[in-house]
């Protein structure tokens, strides 16, 4: 069973790496192997969270997909990306860094793929009203959602996974690792003003075409977009309270997606075939492939070797907190960040018991076990800046680029990408050993 | 009835090798509904529609709503025209013609206009000759010429 369950991972794993096949594909194959071949049951694998599929992730991803769909309607994310375009006066480089900071925003509460998505189109034009070149404006927002989707819990797909794995709520997200983004923003910018400040420059009438764009002709349905946005205020505060109340956050987002369907009236066919659905496959894929490795005790002979390379105690895992955020940084800028921690999680579950005893909440969250759970989210977001293929988002981006006569090279978006992650986990392991094991708050 | 006798006959050929800033200009005075791209031979290589040259000329990424946003937007099409005056038809003509020939019934046509999602179909001869084309509105009139002269 052991050699069986090993087999389906490590050959998965490298085919999704070769992106010969589409990863949903090999996901959902290595996953029905893993019932047929009777790694897992079936009940395990639909019913039993620890080795299974998580539920909660993925009604989670749902249904923040249907209100985001929803709320595209509107036109107002347009809006908002002209408005701040107006508002940086015409100034290219003003423009960049106003497109970085709503980019990473959007990301913290938006999927990254929808806000990059959403914003693209807005950038080319401006980029061609400016007579600049849109790939460095392209990159940046590409970078920008990756480093904002990680100060949130709905931020990004291994928080999301992080905080189901280990019982965190939303406002743990924002109390440990919103600072630290806020922080890797600022030096971000002041790195990029260093670099592009000066390089772009723009004639002042290119500028008037930008103060004379009309954003107020964008809101395309003002009725809808009060809605949404009440729904969409609603459910953030439900994700604020949600640990208060002893709700799980999908249970926040499915009241939110019911409702918003509820009242919109769009049909629910065209909403719900607009939910990603080959990414929700690869999770519940993914899910099942691992737990089919966690039954037949693979994840926990990785998670021994690994606590003997670093040697976590009851007292202390500095090492380990440094070794992961690199590791998980330069992991998932190689490969996808969301099988990487679907794997780290169960590992880090199988170490917490060798080292404790025990896997509750309180155990997994104890101030010792803290820095590595945030050391995974911050290496495996932000890692996935190094590379064209390190997060979806940069994937977008490049395809949007190259159709609009733009392409990016695989080597272009590493001489942007791979020094932003290496800035930005080096700052993280700054933070995380000041903050962790210094001034310990 | 059969497409040999409700097509039009009048073409505009032009060489593979051409730029596309003399064909847009060329485009508003031709008669036919495309611009044929043949060989030395006469043989049909491509097509150029309407829709092959919007592509280049005008900005993909802008959704209708979107563009509301622009005031003006002449900038952007020379901006365009400058970029791309230069390319060659080959590269942009739509290489993959689906045609019909002259003894194809009018119910043949209809269904493979249908199909291939256009509004004209180039008619050509057993060796591939273009010999001219033929629209909806064509079998439209063709079905007019049917019915109504009869009632």
């Amino acid at each position: 069973m052991f050699w069986t369950a090993t087999a389906i991972f490590v050959i998965a794993y490298a085919v999704i790496c070769s992106e010969k096949i589409h990863k949903t594909k090999v996901a959902v194959f290595g996953a029905a192997l893993t019932l047929i071949l009777k790694v897992l049951t079936q009940h395990d694998a639909l019913h039993n969270i620890d080795l299974g599929v998580d539920w909660n992730v993925i009604f989670l991803l749902i249904s923040m997909m249907i209100i985001v769909n929803i709320m595209t309607k509107t036109g107002v994310f347009q809006y908002v990306a002209i408005k701040s375009a107006k508002l940086g006066k015409g100034n290219p480089f003003t423009i960049m860094a106003i497109f970085a900071v709503v980019t990473a925003v959007a990301s913290a509460f938006l999927d990254n793929v929808t806000t990059v998505l959403l914003l693209a189109p807005v950038t080319l034009l401006i980029a061609r009203e400016l007579e600049v070149d849109p790939v460095p404006y392209l990159i940046t927002e590409a970078l920008a959602s990756n480093i904002g989707g990680t100060a949130t819990l709905i931020g990004d797909p291994p928080n999301i996974m992080i905080a189901s794995k280990a019982g965190f709520d939303f406002m743990d997200f924002i109390v440990h690792l919103a600072p630290a983004i806020i922080v890797i923003m600022v030096i971000w910018m002041l790195v990029w003003k260093v670099v592009f400040g000066k390089r772009l420059h723009v004639r002042e009438e290119l500028k008037a075409r930008i103060m004379a764009m009309n954003e107020n002709e964008l809101i395309k349905d003002p009725a809808l977009l009060k809605k949404s946005g009440a729904v969409l205020g609603l459910t953030i505060l439900g994700f604020i309270l949600h640990g208060f109340f002893h709700y799980e956050p999908a249970t926040v987002a499915l009241m939110g997606a019911a409702t918003l369907l509820l009242l919109s009236n769009e049909e629910p066919h065209h909403i719900l075939a607009e939910v990603e659905w080959p990414t929700i496959f690869f999770f519940i894929g993914l899910f099942i492939i691992i737990g089919g490795t966690v039954k037949a005790g693979l994840i926990e002979w990785l998670s021994q070797q690994v606590i003997n390379l670093t040697g976590p105690t009851k007292e202390s895992m500095f090492t380990l907190t440094v070794v992961m955020v690199w590791f998980s940084g330069i992991a998932s800028a190689i490969v996808d960040n969301i099988p990487f921690v679907a794997t780290m999680n169960p590992l880090l579950v199988e170490m917490c018991q060798k080292v404790f005893g025990a896997t509750d909440p309180a155990t997994l969250q104890n101030p010792v076990m803290l820095p590595v759970w945030w050391a995974l989210a911050l290496g495996a977001c932000l890692g996935g800046n190094g590379t064209a293929i390190g997060a979806s988002a940069n994937v977008i981006v490049v395809g949007m680029s190259e159709k609009a006569g733009h392409k990016i090279s695989f080597v272009r978006f590493l001489k942007y990408g791979t020094p932003v992650m290496f800035l930005t986990v080096f700052l993280s392991m700054i933070y995380l050993w000041l903050r962790y094991y210094v001034l310990k708050f | 009835m059969l497409v040999s006798a409700i097509y039009s006959p009048e073409f505009t050929t032009i060489s593979p090798d051409e730029t596309l800033g003399h064909v847009l200009c060329l485009m508003p005075s031709i008669r036919s509904k495309l611009l044929y791209v043949t060989g030395p031979d006469g043989r049909l290589l491509g097509v150029v529609s309407s829709f092959d040259l919007l592509k280049v000329m005008l900005p993909e990424f802008l959704d209708a709503n979107l563009a509301r946003s622009v005031s003006g937007g002449d900038n952007l099409l020379l901006q365009a025209f400058t970029e791309h005056s230069g390319t060659k038809v080959s590269e942009v003509m739509t290489r993959k013609v689906v045609s019909c020939k002259p003894d194809d019934t009018v119910l043949e046509l209809n269904a493979l206009i249908r199909e291939s999602a256009v509004n004209v179909l180039p008619v050509v001869d057993a060796a591939g000759k273009l010999l001219g084309e033929v629209t909806r509105r064509d079998i439209l009139n063709a079905v007019a010429k049917i019915c109504c002269a009869s009632s």
